[in-house]
């Protein structure tokens, strides 16, 4: 039996070069966790919320909900940095008001909201959908989390950095074992290159990539002052 | 003296009490986990006479992250991370059973590798106290002695206690609810850690600062401020981010 993050990355892997956005990413979702719709929001400012990708009208309506009204689970998920799971929604309508009055007959089932994010780098939020109101066994959450690992680095980086390699997404997709070297390494770029911390952090992953060395090594030498990253070399 | 009876106190009890008032009272209002994992760890090394303390919590991803260690050097943190593989803290967080290594020459066989890196850092005895929740586990509380010195009774009472406040100041006020969304807490916390270290490689490039040095840079910045730890990371990173548009050389 394979892992569910493993089927995720081989559903993802069936899509043709340049075929993979965020609606395979959704469709992929709904294959391989137990969830009937999921559903992509990115966050385009810091109280802005744009809906990316749903796999099917409902979710889709839910997300849109979700973004006019500036609250629900996906926005309290990236506000707080963490999942946030709603075993029934129509018995949470004191939460979200506004949100949960919107939805109206789309008010009900169960909606996990994950955060796709490495520390600051906050690249948007999973939605999970079940049509009946049974609330995350622990086991299934961390396939969750798995899949939204994969999914952070998907939408962080469309294409990998090397073509024509075949598994080179495979690879470039696998999130990296956390590591705070890697974080501290990611916040030196930051001050090096004066940019977000999501392009330090592909900036990093893409050195480690094309140099074919593990990403641990590469922000160690970082950390140490042996590697720096020049504005100048920016393409 | 009128004031007698306070500073007849036996040995900790008065340090004891000024630690749990503290936490407790970090516990009352919004409060930085991150923060309060630090505090509860120079707390343990304090009450309980070790020498270094660290906590992991798991990562939901098949191993154990530190949140907050008493010293930012890496040496103290490999310690603690190689515990993800194999480990007393591992074990402990496995069982949800305390582990208690007097002597780390005398049995160094459970963890060969673990115990080799603890007794090349100079420690002679460590113990793991598991951070449990009823039945859910979601980390262990690790402290290190230099002496092989045994943990007496009452220590562990005090260590046990110190883990406990940390589960429920880690799960914050959830601690009510069950299964995935103590979990999703777990991620909460690790998602400020990762946070704060990226804030570290920020002042440590802009002030060429070594990342020990970073952080008590920014802890000293949250406290001067009185604002949450995490608060003061992401504005660290979000101002370096956009150092550019600030300084005039970019276009407009």
């Amino acid at each position: 039996m394979t892992s569910p993050s493993s089927r995720f990355v081989a559903a993802l892997a069936a899509y043709p070069d340049g075929a993979l956005g965020p609606l395979q990413l959704c469709a992929a979702c709904v294959e391989v966790l137990p969830a009937d719709r999921a559903a992509v929001t990115i966050s385009v400012a810091a109280t802005a919320w744009e809906p990316l990708s749903a796999s099917d009208d409902t979710a889709a309506r839910i997300e849109a909900h979700q973004s006019i009204t500036g609250e629900g689970p996906a926005v309290e998920a990236m506000r707080r940095g963490g999942p946030v799971l709603v075993d029934d929604l129509a018995a949470d309508s004191d939460r979200w008001p506004g949100f949960i009055a919107a939805l109206g007959d789309d008010a009900r089932g169960a909606m996990f909201a994950f955060p796709l994010q490495i520390g600051a780098i906050a690249v948007g939020v999973l939605d999970l959908y079940r049509a009946d109101p049974i609330p995350l066994e622990p086991n299934e959450m961390t396939a969750m989390l798995a899949v939204a690992d994969i999914a952070t680095m998907v939408l962080l980086s469309r294409s990998p950095p090397i073509n024509g390699v075949a598994s080179a997404s495979d690879v470039w997709w696998t999130p990296t074992p956390a590591s705070r070297e890697v974080h501290q390494a990611t916040g030196m770029v930051v001050a090096q290159l004066t940019v977000p911390p999501s392009v330090a952090y592909l900036r990093l992953r893409a050195y480690a990539f094309t140099h074919d060395r593990p990403l641990t090594d590469v922000a160690r030498d970082v950390i140490d002052r042996r590697l720096r990253f020049d504005p100048d070399d920016e393409r | 003296m009128d004031d007698g009876e306070e500073f007849m106190m036996p040995g900790r009890e008065g340090p004891l009490v000024q630690a749990f008032v503290a936490l407790a009272d970090t516990l009352v209002d919004d409060y930085d986990v991150v923060e309060f994992a630090q505090q509860l760890v120079e707390d343990c090394v304090a009450l309980l006479d070790a020498d270094s303390a660290g906590l992991l919590l798991d990562d939901l991803r098949g191993g154990l992250q530190v949140l907050a260690a008493t010293s930012e050097e890496a040496r103290l943190l490999d310690l603690l991370q190689i515990q993800s593989d194999s480990g007393p803290c591992l074990q402990a967080y496995r069982t949800g059973q305390q582990v208690l290594v007097d002597d780390l020459r005398t049995e160094p066989s459970r963890w060969p590798e673990f115990a080799a890196r603890a007794s090349a850092e100079g420690f002679g005895a460590v113990y793991a106290i598991p951070l449990r929740l009823r039945s859910e586990r979601i980390g262990a509380l690790n402290l290190f002695r230099a002496k092989p010195v045994a943990m007496t009774a009452s220590d562990l009472l005090v260590a046990q206690a110190l883990a406990d406040v940390a589960t429920i100041g880690i799960l914050h006020q959830r601690v009510l609810t069950r299964g995935a969304v103590v979990n999703s807490q777990l991620q909460t916390a690790l998602n400020t850690r990762i946070v704060i270290e990226q804030a570290k490689g920020v002042l440590a490039e802009r002030q060429g600062l070594d990342m020990d040095q970073a952080f008590v840079q920014l802890r000293s910045m949250a406290r001067n401020s009185n604002r949450l730890l995490s608060e003061v990371a992401h504005e660290v990173i979000e101002r370096s981010s956009q150092a550019q548009s600030e300084s005039g050389n970019a276009p407009t």
